[in-house]
């Protein structure tokens, strides 16, 4: 064993692929986890999920990976390439436009307004479409019909739904409560109870081909701590659903 | 006897190519004629291609027709105007793309200097077609115009000046001189411009964004069913290739006429 340098070495480092919404998050998370850790390094790597997921699958050196949806976690478990999961945190999908926009509330939305959402495989754009879906079925089917003619592009991960919003290049975008609460430049519709999509985020622990990695684990089960929950608070993250 | 290439410059040069060549084949062989099937019969493949074709046809036109111009400027002047705009066409050549769709959105966009302007006037830019073909040009034509300013160099100036004192006026003896004698050079430009203007995908993404049937060219096709179908977005990259290949050959057949009459 060597002696403990003080110095974090090379392999005492846990590489983190990290869902895009968590771009702000996790560097608070590495800096809380490394109160305990102090010689175990956080090597966070940011994308849309589904992007990450196709990375681990062939083979990236992710130790964690933070989904914001169960689907690309599970797919990635069936598969023999996790060694835990759970979910650690929840989000949830908001309709943003720009703060000092003329917008009241969707049906400002309904003509001539243009909106981005994120593409079919993102964990926001799934989320957009399954409010658009409920909200067809509950509401106004016209509204829906009209929100999804609105959509002019179709982005890849939530940071540049939300960056075309702030820009105030379109009028609205779906993103999440937590995308809202960390840019003053933008401001959430307000929306019914029933038309509200919670979202679940889930933490696994890859499969690498290697050893187990124990700096792997800890993180994983720091990220359930009560430590985490509350950094994970203080940006607008919810608890984890009970199990 | 010196051998034309030592050995060690053939294990590199041989380690090159085979860089190359090794992704490509990988492609290749990694398809399946199921993945054909299902990329030609996905909705997103057919728009995607044409509307790569029509916007980097529009784009191309638009650089032939103010590149050529420019290029005939800069390669014959020495003024100090003319070395600095030959450095600024490095400019979009080094910049990620992801810079020039930033730069593009904050000239064009909603609140962007022209755009604010051309708002007013009721046109919008970003996410539409307009808006990959600027994309393009802005990426692309720069290689045309430094191809095109090397080859124009290229032409003797004597033959030129013969043809001023025989009575051409400064256009003709461009076109009928110049040009032709440059063809081949041009058509290496655009062909090189073109295949980048097809490949565009950073600034597409940011100023243009992904819409298919709009805005959703083969790359941005690729990149989004990348997400869900990797073995599907290889299929539609085969076809992204292809489609490459065969505009570079056109072009090429295009400009032999011209070529071996210069000759």
């Amino acid at each position: 064993m060597v002696a403990c340098s003080g110095q974090p070495d090379a392999s005492r480092s846990v590489t983190v692929f990290a869902a895009a919404s968590l771009t702000r998050v996790l560097p608070a998370l590495a800096l809380a986890f490394a109160r305990t850790h102090t010689d175990v390094r956080i090597d966070p790597v940011f994308a849309g999920s589904q992007i990450l997921r196709m990375q681990i699958e062939h083979g990236a050196p992710a130790d964690v990976f933070l989904s914001a949806h169960a689907r690309h976690v599970e797919d990635l478990a069936a598969a023999g390439r996790t060694t835990r999961q759970g979910p650690f945190a929840t989000n949830e999908l908001v309709i943003a436009v720009p703060a000092d926009a003329p917008i009241a509330d969707l049906d400002d939305l309904a003509f001539g307004a243009t909106i981005v959402m994120g593409t079919e495989a993102v964990p926001v754009g799934m989320a957009a479409r399954t409010f658009l879906a409920r909200l067809e079925a509950t509401e106004d089917r016209g509204l829906a019909e009209a929100l999804r003619r609105a959509v002019v592009s179709y982005e890849p991960d939530v940071r540049l739904v939300a960056a075309k919003v702030a820009r105030k290049e379109v009028d609205a975008g779906f993103v999440y409560a937590t995308n809202v609460a960390a840019d003053p430049h933008l401001r959430a519709l307000p929306l019914p109870d029933h038309l509200r999509v919670p979202t679940v985020l889930h933490a696994a622990i890859v499969a690498g081909p290697g050893a187990p990695r124990p700096d792997a684990a800890s993180f994983f089960d720091f990220l359930l701590s009560d430590e985490a929950a509350e950094v994970l608070a203080d940006y607008g993250f919810g608890p984890p659903p009970p199990p | 006897m010196i051998r034309p290439i030592p050995a060690l410059g053939a294990v590199l040069a041989g380690s090159l190519v085979g860089l190359y060549l090794l992704p490509l084949a990988a492609l290749v062989l990694s398809v399946t004629g199921g993945d054909i099937s299902r990329a030609v019969a996905h909705p997103a493949l057919a728009p995607a291609l044409a509307l790569s074709l029509r916007t980097s046809a529009v784009a191309m036109a638009a650089t032939v027709a103010a590149g050529l111009p420019l290029a005939l400027y800069l390669a014959r002047s020495r003024g100090r105007v003319a070395r600095l705009l030959l450095a600024l066409l490095d400019l979009p050549i080094v910049l990620p793309p992801a810079v020039v769709g930033v730069a593009l959105l904050a000239a064009f966009g909603r609140g962007g200097w022209l755009g604010a302007w051309l708002s007013s006037l009721g046109i919008h830019v970003p996410f539409t077609a307009l808006a990959v073909v600027l994309a393009q040009v802005v990426v692309a034509s720069p290689f045309f115009v430094k191809a095109a300013v090397s080859a124009i160099r290229s032409v003797p100036n004597d033959l030129v000046d013969v043809a001023r004192t025989l009575g051409a006026s400064r256009t003709a003896a461009a076109v009928q001189i110049v040009l032709p004698l440059a063809a081949g050079g041009l058509a290496t430009g655009l062909g090189l411009a073109w295949a980048r203007a097809l490949g565009e995908f950073g600034a597409t993404l940011i100023f243009a964004g992904n819409l298919p049937g709009t805005t959703q060219t083969l790359p941005l096709a690729i990149y989004t069913v990348l997400e869900g179908d990797l073995s599907l977005a290889i299929a539609f990259s085969l076809a992204a290739a292809l489609t490459a290949v065969v505009l570079l050959a056109l072009v090429r057949a295009g400009a032999a006429p011209w070529t071996r009459r210069a000759a």
